[in-house]
Order: structure tokens, then C-alpha cells, then sequence
């Protein structure tokens, strides 16, 4: 039996981002779009729908006086991140 | 990377794989960089003192192996200072706690080890002196050697475990068990007149040479491997 996919994980960059951030404390955003290789905009947008949902936190800070965006994943980010690898694992075992 | 829906199972499963490959990439070459760079900065220290040591019987050469981790560290950060920070995670926070634990060890010892010798050699007579005095060399490349090897089965790198156990036991027997000051009585004239040659130039040498055995040519190899 198939389990749902959470919609907000089964797409290509949330799915990066969130396998990015989920072996790190945090990271910067410049870092993550190198990392994804997106656009600052798309990325902007995909890191908004994923906080909007709680899935990771971003906080706005500077470093030596430069305005730096900090990501770092929530602990329900984290849950959902498992369930969907779980859920990823029934769709691959019946292959 | 553009917003896509339409993933399949397998496809999801490589976006993963591949970021989190990602991250251990570039821990491995920021690890290549400190060890090319700790590597590079160890032989060259140990080459001027064990000179020093040659040219002038001055025992405050000694003192710039104090001044290495600070000279490794701030060299580094000049090397490093136009790349994109890596994120921490719980890879690159287990080497660097490792390389901590080194540091406390291998400092904690050379500044007993020195200490103590010191001490003996004001308090006792030669022949004691000669007995108990205790080399942090050896030790200090085992610990080295160790750490390396770690670093490589964290980082999943068959370069860094071997060069780690190359280095840190070769280093380590071939200090401790004397070979080089077997070598000189062999070679030299008298023993008696290489003493103090002995004493402070071969030791240089030999952590020049497992340097590196145990960190330039790993680093140089990590770095090479994850470009």
C-alpha cells in the first residue's frame, strides 16, 4: 500500500533544500542556492513556502555588517522530512 | 533547479543522496584544505628549528612549536577567506571536535613533557636525566596519526586512514625506537660529537617527513578528490 507524500516535499528544490539543511545546524542562503544552483527569486519563494508551513526557520541577521539569511530546520520539518523517506521507501520497495 | 511536482520515487530519492553528498564534499575540502595547509606549516616549522637547533645551540627555536596551531589556524582562514562558508553539520562538527581533542592532548603533553624535562635535567644527573626524560615527539605523531585516520572514516577517505596510520606509527617507531640515532652512530664519526645534532635536528626531520606522510599529502589528496 502506497503512503501520501507530503505535496510540500515532492518537489524538486523544497525536496534540496530541506535534504540540505536536514545534515547541517544551518546554513546561509547564499550557500543553499550555490548548493541548488535555483534563482535568488524562485529560491526566496520556495524557502518562504517551507517556513510558512513551519518546515524550517529563517532568521535574518549580519555579518560583519552584511545582511546575511540564515536557514535551519524545524523540528517538525524534520518529522515531516522522515515521514516522507518513509513514505518514499513503501513506493520503492514494490518496484 | 526549478520548482518541479512531478517527481518520481527514484528521482526524490537522488535529490536526497545528492545533497547529502554534497555536504560531506565540501567538509572533505575544507578538511584538505586545513591538513595541506597544518601539513605544509608543521614541515616548515620543524625544518627552521631542527636548523636552528644545528646553526645555534639555542633551545628557544623550541618554542615556535607553541606558535604553530596559531600560525596553522591563521594561515587557514587567509587560504580559505573567499570561499563560501560550509554550513555545520554533524560531520564537519565531529572532525572539528576531533582535531580539538587532538589539540588539548598533543599541547597538554609537549608543555608536560617539557616541563618535566626541564626539571630533570636541573635536579638530576645525566645518566638519570638520560633514563627518564621523556620525548613528546613519539607521542604527539601518534596522537597525530590517530586523528587523521578518524578524520578519514568519518569522511569516508581511504587516502586520509592510510596516511594516518603511515604517518602516526611510522612516526611513532621511528622516533621512538631511535632508528635515526642508530643511523647516526652508524654514520657519524663519533655519536658523542652528533649528540646535540641528534638531540634537536633529527627530530625535526622526522616530523617533517610524517607532516607529510600524515597531513600534506592527504590534504593534497582530499582536495584533489573532491574538486
Amino acid at each position: 500500500m502506497f503512503q501520501p507524500l507530503d505535496p510540500l516535499l515532492h518537489s524538486e528544490l523544497r525536496l534540496a533544500i530541506m535534504s540540505l539543511l536536514i545534515g547541517a545546524d544551518e546554513a546561509e542562503f547564499p550557500y543553499i542556492k550555490e548548493q541548488t544552483g535555483a534563482t535568488a527569486g524562485n529560491l526566496s519563494v520556495q524557502i518562504d513556502k517551507l517556513s510558512a508551513a513551519g518546515y524550517i526557520e529563517v532568521e535574518k541577521t549580519f555579518k560583519s555588517k552584511r545582511p546575511c539569511t540564515l536557514c535551519r530546520i524545524t523540528p517538525q520539518g524534520r518529522q515531516a522530512f522522515v515521514q516522507y523517506v518513509e513514505a518514499l521507501k513503501s513506493y520503492l520497495e514494490v518496484k | 533547479m526549478e520548482e518541479k511536482n512531478n517527481l518520481t520515487a527514484e528521482r526524490s530519492l537522488e535529490i536526497i543522496t545528492e545533497q547529502i553528498a554534497r555536504n560531506r564534499k565540501d567538509v572533505s575540502r575544507s578538511v584538505g584544505i586545513s591538513l595541506y595547509v597544518a601539513g605544509l606549516c608543521t614541515m616548515a616549522t620543524a625544518i627552521v628549528i631542527g636548523l636552528g637547533f644545528y646553526f645555534t645551540p639555542n633551545g628557544l627555536f623550541y618554542l615556535l612549536y607553541i606558535a604553530l596551531p596559531f600560525i596553522i589556524w591563521g594561515i587557514s582562514r587567509y587560504v580559505k577567506r573567499n570561499e563560501t562558508p560550509a554550513p555545520s553539520s554533524f560531520i564537519g562538527t565531529m572532525v572539528k571536535k576531533t582535531w580539538i581533542t587532538f589539540a588539548i592532548f598533543a599541547i597538554a603533553f609537549f608543555v608536560f613533557a617539557n616541563l618535566f624535562d626541564i626539571l630533570m635535567l636541573h635536579t638530576e644527573s645525566l645518566e638519570v636525566y638520560s633514563r627518564m626524560v621523556i620525548r613528546p615527539f613519539p607521542i604527539i605523531l601518534l596522537l597525530m596519526g590517530m586523528c587523521v585516520t578518524i578524520t578519514g572514516y568519518i569522511l569516508k577517505s581511504r587516502w586520509l586512514v592510510w596516511c594516518g596510520i603511515i604517518g602516526g606509527l611510522g612516526g611513532f617507531f621511528w622516533e621512538s625506537f631511535g632508528v635515526t640515532s642508530t643511523l647516526f652512530s652508524r654514520f657519524a664519526a663519533s655519536l658523542d660529537n652528533y649528540c646535540g645534532v641528534t638531540q634537536g635536528l633529527v627530530p625535526g626531520i622526522i616530523i617533517a617527513l610524517f607532516a607529510f606522510v600524515g597531513l600534506t599529502l592527504p590534504g593534497m589528496m582530499l582536495k584533489r578528490q573532491k574538486q
